[in-house]
């Protein structure tokens, strides 16, 4: 049995026969190597399907058995031929765009990553551009198994890869460790020192030994809690050192330096109405936009424009970003002018940005125990200065500094 | 004599010699086929029929259409005739190396050619 493809482009024609010696015109047409199928009989006559190049072998064979034949239906590709001839150039186009169908589905279009959670899609990416896989590459080049092996030497945590085609996409599709082992933090062995100069009004050590307690005084950069934590003999003898993250919470009663200053003139933004709403192309460096043609219709007031601009990039395929760039740029005009605060218009401002500083500090969780701010008028501007007392976290880690004294005890101590 | 006795209790009593000695000569094939394991449609020139269900059957290694209506088609084989019988019966491909017919069929049937 044959193709039905294969007969399509031989060309094939099923014939109607009649006569009473149907059965040895089907001997007599094997034995010529006459291929017949779909025979049919209906009453008299029977219908049957032939290559068309057969059909001029049958003359002798009908003759000779008495059989009237009579084609009822040509198909295949022979009985286009007229009809193609008139119509060459599409057909050729046809040909052609198949040809180029072939040959653009040999390259990478697209590629895709599936099942990464923990592995950004820019990371998968920048590896397949290490390996020099790109959009554009020839699928034989790539070696699926030998990136596989590749991108799971890359990121440890993917444990199963699979590289494979869907047409010309390049899928990459990944298995992460779900169990990822929490991460072990090495001690490296600080210090807690002081951020501000005040006096200490709590300390909670969590780890560490505490160098200060509430109620001392302490300066900028004094250690407050001291990673090594000193281990004595039965003699209360230092013995050796445990190096520890000190880790405490401290709270210091500080003051707070505070500065404002508002300038009496200030610049407002008046729009002249010139707005210009164009659009642009850029592809390759090369950018054009409206603004030249509406500059040369429209004369413009100052040189001070706001500008707007929507920027897309072509795409194809969801993953082919193509250098070419289209959109639209909103150019506003605008003159600058300068105004003058009133006194009571610069004090409010004062006070508002005042209130707003304090009202943040109380966020962070600093308690406000003391104000003592100052408003001083100058010619062009109003200034507010002042200290504010505070009960606020402080203690910043620092690499461990050991002091003098320990080290000695420790040098000492396997004497 | 002795041995004339014994292919009278195989044979009958009405097959003379020279019948049954034809029949030693044409079963012969068979046994050597037997004998040595061979595919018996090669070494005998058998008709090979193989169907599928009851609506398709294919043949192969046949000399040809003896009849051939909706109901009824005749294959001849080597010395042997092959009747399928049924009901809109159709070949759906003929050629020089074998042939399938499909269509309801009810009986396949052996007629075989009288011993010359």
């Amino acid at each position: 049995m044959q193709n039905n493809w294969v007969r399509f482009v031989k060309g094939c024609i099923s014939v109607k026969l009649g006569g009473d010696y149907l059965e040895r015109f089907f001997n007599m047409c094997r034995t010529h190597d006459i291929y017949l199928w779909g025979i049919r009989r209906e009453n008299d006559i029977c219908v049957c399907n032939m290559y068309a190049s057969d059909f001029f072998k049958l003359p002798p064979l009908l003759k000779k058995t008495g059989t009237r034949a009579k084609v009822i239906r040509k198909s295949g590709v022979p009985f286009y031929i007229p009809f193609m001839k008139k119509r060459i150039i599409f057909f050729a186009g046809v040909i052609l765009c198949l040809i180029m169908l072939n040959l653009v589905t040999n390259y990478v279009w697209a590629i895709e990553y599936i099942g990464n959670l923990q592995v950004s899609d820019n990371e998968l990416t920048d590896f397949l551009n290490s390996q020099n896989i790109h959009y554009g590459i020839k699928k034989s080049e790539i070696n699926c198994e030998e990136k596989e092996k590749r991108l799971r030497e890359a990121f440890p945590n993917v444990t199963w890869t699979s590289i494979y085609f869907e047409g010309s996409k390049l899928c990459v599709e990944v298995k992460e460790n779900e169990k990822t082992e929490p991460k072990k933090t090495q001690t490296r062995g600080t210090d807690i020192i002081s951020e501000d100069e005040g006096v200490i009004i709590s300390i909670v050590t969590r780890n560490g030994v505490p160098k200060v307690k509430a109620g001392d005084t302490v300066v900028k950069g004094q250690v407050l809690v001291e990673g090594s934590v000193p281990v004595y003999n039965e003699e209360q003898v230092i013995t050796d050192y445990q190096i520890y993250d000190a880790d405490a919470d401290i709270w210091i009663k500080a003051p707070i330096i505070y500065k404002d200053e508002v300038s009496k003139s200030y610049p407002v933004l008046f729009y002249t109405g010139n707005d210009a709403d164009v659009g642009f192309f850029e592809a390759f460096g090369f950018h054009v936009d409206g603004l030249l043609i509406y500059d040369l219709f429209h004369k413009s007031k100052t040189d001070l424009y706001e500008t707007l601009t929507q920027k897309h990039q072509l795409v194809l395929l969801d993953n082919i970003y193509l250098p070419i760039y289209y959109g639209r740029i909103n150019r506003k005009e605008y003159s600058l002018k300068y105004l003058a605060h009133t006194t009571d218009e610069m004090k409010q401002i004062l006070s508002d940005n005042f209130e707003k500083f304090i009202s943040e500090l109380e966020e962070k969780g600093v308690q406000i125990v003391e104000k003592n701010v100052k408003i001083v008028k100058n010619r062009n501007s109003m200034k507010m200065q002042g200290d504010i007392t505070a009960i606020k976290p402080t203690g910043r880690v620092v690499d461990i500094q050991r002091t003098d004294e320990a080290q000695q005890t420790q040098e000492a101590a396997p004497q | 004599m002795k041995y004339r006795n014994l292919y009278f209790i195989f044979y009958g009593a009405d097959m003379t010699r020279r019948d049954i000695f034809k029949k030693d000569i044409a079963d012969a094939g068979e046994r050597f086929a037997d004998t040595f394991s061979l595919p018996k449609d090669m070494v005998v020139n058998a008709t090979l029929l193989h169907m599928i269900g009851k609506s398709d059957i294919f043949i192969e290694n046949f000399k040809g259409i003896v009849s051939y209506t909706c109901h009824e088609i005749i294959i001849k084989g080597h010395k042997i005739k092959y009747c399928i019988c049924g009901d809109n019966l159709a070949i759906e491909y003929y050629s020089n190396e074998d042939m399938k017919i499909s269509g309801q069929i009810n009986e396949v049937k052996v007629v075989r050619e009288a011993m010359r």
